[in-house]
Order: C-alpha cells, then sequence, then structure tokens
C-alpha cells in the first residue's frame, strides 16, 4: 500500500475560510488528519486591552462576521458582571431574539455550505435565499445586516417597537413555511449517501475531544448553555435537541430542528416581551475577573474578561466554538473516511475560521 | 473566581487527572501575564459548574502539557506558546503565528504596533 500526502486547503472551493489539513492517505482513505491554522490572525485579544470597554462592543461583533449576537452578548455580559450591574428584563428579551436571529441565519448558511459542498447549487440557492429574510428582519429591527452591535453594557442600544415585533412574526411565519418547503432534503437519497455513516464521532470521543454545540449534541451529549437560563431563556420553554447518530447527517438533523426551536424562541419572547427600560446606566469600575459563556450557533462561546479597575481592560480570553471542534474534527477524519468526504465531514461541524484565529 | 484552586508544577498534573476522573470537560486555558510572574487558568466544565485551577510560574519556567490527558489541549497550549512566549513541555509554537510574526505579541512588554517584514 502506498502512503500520499494531500494537503487540503487552506484555499480550497469548499472551504469559505482558510484552513488547511494534511491529510495522509492509503489508496482513498484518509489514515491520518494534521491541522494548520494561522492565516487569519488579527491580534483582536491584544486589541481588546487597549479600547475603550465600550468600543470593544464593535471588536467583538467583528470576531465573527456571522456570529455578532453572541459575541457581543458574552462580551457585555462579562463587562456588566464586573461592575455587578443586570441589563433590564426588556433588554435580555431584545439581546434573546437577537442570538435566535442569528442562530437561525447561521444555520441557514451552513446548509447552503453544505449543498454547496456536496454539489447541490439549487438547494445552495434556496437556502440562502431564504437567510436573506432573516437579514431584513434583523436590519429593521437593528438597522445593519451583519454588523448590527445592538448590545451595550447595561442593555442594549435599542428599543424594538409593537410594530417591528408585529413584522418579526410575520417573517417568522415566512422562514417556517419556506424551511418546510425544503425539509424532503433530509429524506433525499444523495444527502443520505453524503452524509449518513460519514465523519462518525462517538459520545466518548466528543466527551474526550471537548467538541460543543451541535457538534456535541449530535453525538447524544445533552450540552446546551441556554439551558442555565441566561437572558430571557430562563423564562422560556425549550428542550435542548440531542440526537445520536454521531454522523454528519446527526449534525444536519440537529441543526434543522434548531432552527425550528429557534422560530419558536423568537415566538415565545414576541408573547413574553416584557416593558420597561432597555439600558442600565452605570460608572461603576470594572474589578475583579468574569467568565461570560453564551450557546453561540456553534456551541459554547467562552470568554474571560479582567478588570483591574482602571478605565481599561486588563484581559479579555475569547474561545470561539469552532476552536474547540476542530480537535473532534481530526478524529473524524483520521478513521478512514473517503477523500471525497473530507469536505463534507468539515463542513458538517460549521467551521468558522475568522472567529477562530481572531 | 469561585471553585478556583491553586497549582504549581508539580501539582498540576494530579489536579487535572482529578478533573479528568470526575468526568469534568476541558473547556479552555487562558494565560495571563501579571508582571514579574504569568498565570494559567485551567477552566473545566460538568455542565453544571465550572472548575478552575490556576497555576502560576516565573518567565522562563517550563510547565507541564496536560495533553496526555486531555487531548483537546493541544491546540490550546500551543495557541498559549505562540501568543505569551512561556514554555510548555513539549509543546512547540506556530499555530497561530509565523516565523515572520511578532514574537510573543500577547505580553504586557509587547508593543501594541507590531512592525511584520
Amino acid at each position: 500500500m502506498v502512503k500520499s500526502t494531500i494537503t487540503f486547503g487552506p484555499q480550497h472551493p469548499v472551504f469559505p475560510e482558510p484552513i488547511q489539513f494534511i491529510l495522509k492517505v492509503v489508496d482513498e482513505k484518509v489514515v491520518l488528519a494534521e491541522p494548520q491554522i494561522g492565516y487569519v490572525h488579527r491580534g483582536i485579544e491584544k486589541a481588546f486591552e487597549l479600547n475603550d470597554p465600550k468600543d470593544n462592543i464593535f471588536l467583538a461583533e467583528r470576531i465573527c462576521g456571522i456570529c455578532p449576537a453572541p459575541h457581543t452578548t458574552a462580551y457585555v455580559r462579562g463587562v456588566e458582571s464586573l461592575m455587578g450591574i443586570e441589563a433590564p428584563p426588556r433588554a435580555k428579551y431584545i439581546r434573546t431574539i437577537m442570538n435566535e436571529l442569528n442562530r437561525i441565519h447561521s444555520h441557514i448558511l451552513w446548509a447552503g455550505l453544505l449543498g454547496d459542498a456536496i454539489g447541490f447549487e439549487s438547494y445552495f440557492m434556496q437556502t440562502w435565499n431564504y437567510r436573506e429574510k432573516v437579514l431584513d428582519a434583523i436590519e429593521k429591527i437593528s438597522g445593519h445586516r451583519v454588523t448590527y452591535a445592538m448590545n451595550a453594557i447595561g442593555g442594549v442600544r435599542r428599543d424594538m417597537t409593537n410594530e417591528q415585533l408585529r413584522g418579526l412574526e410575520k417573517t417568522m411565519d415566512y422562514v417556517e413555511s419556506s424551511l418546510e418547503n425544503i425539509e424532503d432534503v433530509m429524506k433525499d437519497y444523495t444527502i443520505k449517501k453524503r452524509t449518513q455513516g460519514i465523519g462518525i464521532l462517538t459520545e466518548e470521543e466528543a466527551r474526550r475531544d471537548g467538541a460543543v454545540g451541535p457538534t456535541a449534541r449530535a453525538s447524544g451529549i445533552s450540552q446546551d448553555l441556554r439551558t442555565s437560563g441566561y437572558d430571557a431563556y430562563g423564562d422560556l420553554k425549550f428542550e435542548p435537541v440531542v440526537v445520536n447518530n454521531c454522523d454528519s447527517y446527526g449534525r444536519f438533523a440537529v441543526r434543522w430542528q434548531e432552527l425550528k426551536q429557534s422560530i419558536d424562541l423568537i415566538r415565545q419572547c414576541i408573547v413574553k416581551m416584557p416593558s420597561g427600560e432597555i439600558l442600565t446606566k452605570s460608572n461603576n469600575p470594572m474589578n475583579g475577573e468574569a467568565i461570560s459563556r453564551v450557546e453561540a450557533p456553534r456551541g459554547e462561546l467562552f470568554y474571560y474578561i479582567k478588570g483591574n479597575g482602571s478605565k481599561k481592560l486588563e484581559r479579555v480570553k475569547v474561545r470561539t466554538p469552532t476552536f474547540a471542534n476542530i480537535i473532534p474534527t481530526v478524529t473524524m477524519l483520521s478513521k478512514g473516511c473517503q477523500v471525497a468526504d473530507v469536505s463534507v465531514i468539515v463542513l458538517s461541524m460549521d467551521p468558522c475560521i475568522s472567529c477562530t484565529e481572531r | 473566581m469561585q471553585n478556583e484552586i491553586q497549582v504549581n508544577s508539580a501539582t498540576l498534573i494530579g489536579e487535572t487527572l482529578k478533573m479528568l476522573e470526575a468526568k469534568m470537560r476541558f473547556a479552555t486555558a487562558t494565560c495571563l501575564d501579571i508582571g514579574d510572574h504569568f498565570e494559567i487558568i485551567y477552566h473545566f466544565d460538568n455542565g453544571n459548574e465550572m472548575k478552575h485551577l490556576r497555576l502560576s510560574f516565573k518567565d522562563g519556567e517550563e510547565v507541564p502539557s496536560i495533553r496526555a490527558l486531555y487531548a483537546c489541549a493541544r491546540f490550546i497550549e500551543s495557541e498559549i506558546v505562540d501568543l505569551f512566549g512561556v514554555k510548555i513541555s513539549g509543546v512547540s509554537a506556530g499555530l497561530l503565528l509565523g516565523s515572520d510574526s511578532p514574537v510573543a505579541p500577547m505580553r504586557k512588554s509587547a508593543p501594541a504596533k507590531s512592525e511584520v517584514n
């Protein structure tokens, strides 16, 4: 048997962002995968120490162009903890709505990219068309489609009017019915052939490798930080979506169910939206250490923030979900998968590399 | 922080083994440049609560790696070596930074803006 080496990435048609896997291959089977990152490191953690903490909100949301809401939520919650303040209830609900809208467009984006990787271009087109409506809804609420900076230290920057809430309800109806139109893709023969039994990650391996988010939940691990009840999640009824497939199809199924779950959570927020202030103003010094974790679309987003009482933060550490999911992906790849399945397996964990490298 | 245990280079592996036996997930580790010494805080989670091991050490001192216990520590430790220029046994730099990158840019002594060749 001849062992050869194939470099997969960093520039590859199926990778929207640069990551490299050096694959050791016997015939068409991958026996070892070695990941390499470092193509888009921007030194954002250092920049956190140099900026005004309020300006850091805009920095945090630029860590990831897909997940600005979880990043700013984790950041402001950490700073609020240092200052000893809490956002008003209405602000918490608005934060929750923005985070769930973020999850919906992120999961739809991912579904489209999976279709693209498989060669299912019409599916890619349909899903991204539906995603546009979600981005439009975000723009109507915040004034921007991508970097919307809704969060502020102590609450949110903008309130939501009743008209905006009614408009959001209509958008959720549209997105729900649109997704039902393409739900049969889950039963498609080709999709199943390309994903079922591909990229196996057992529960034991997922725990050992520290998998998070849908990657962990598709391996039977009930791990969802939203159940801790931060922001408005404590008032909402939901259960983590967990399946035991342990393969790429399972990760697809978890995200698909979470799309419906997020639509439901937004509807619950609209019904239960409390009235009142949206911002708690404070000039308290930022002192001590805080850990702030939120459930981003790709999993646990971890912020460690340290203040020393001065006007700037001493340290902000960010661990993104993709960073945690790279080692589990190496495990999936190194089990003798076909070279043709590498793209599907890597995409099945929904990689976000700019976010990972910060 | 709550649930924090102070460790040193000699006790880190033993305390980490206790975390592994308690089925704690290794979430990540945070390195801090305190000025006269460094700290690495190892964060563990069991779904309900977090526990932390705080390792203090002098610049230049080599500290043990926990990779043998937690495979997922591999990238986390490499990143710390890259960004802070500290020594962790068996862990080399080069995950995030290249040969022409600023050296240990997260140290307090590192300039805010570095010339990149």
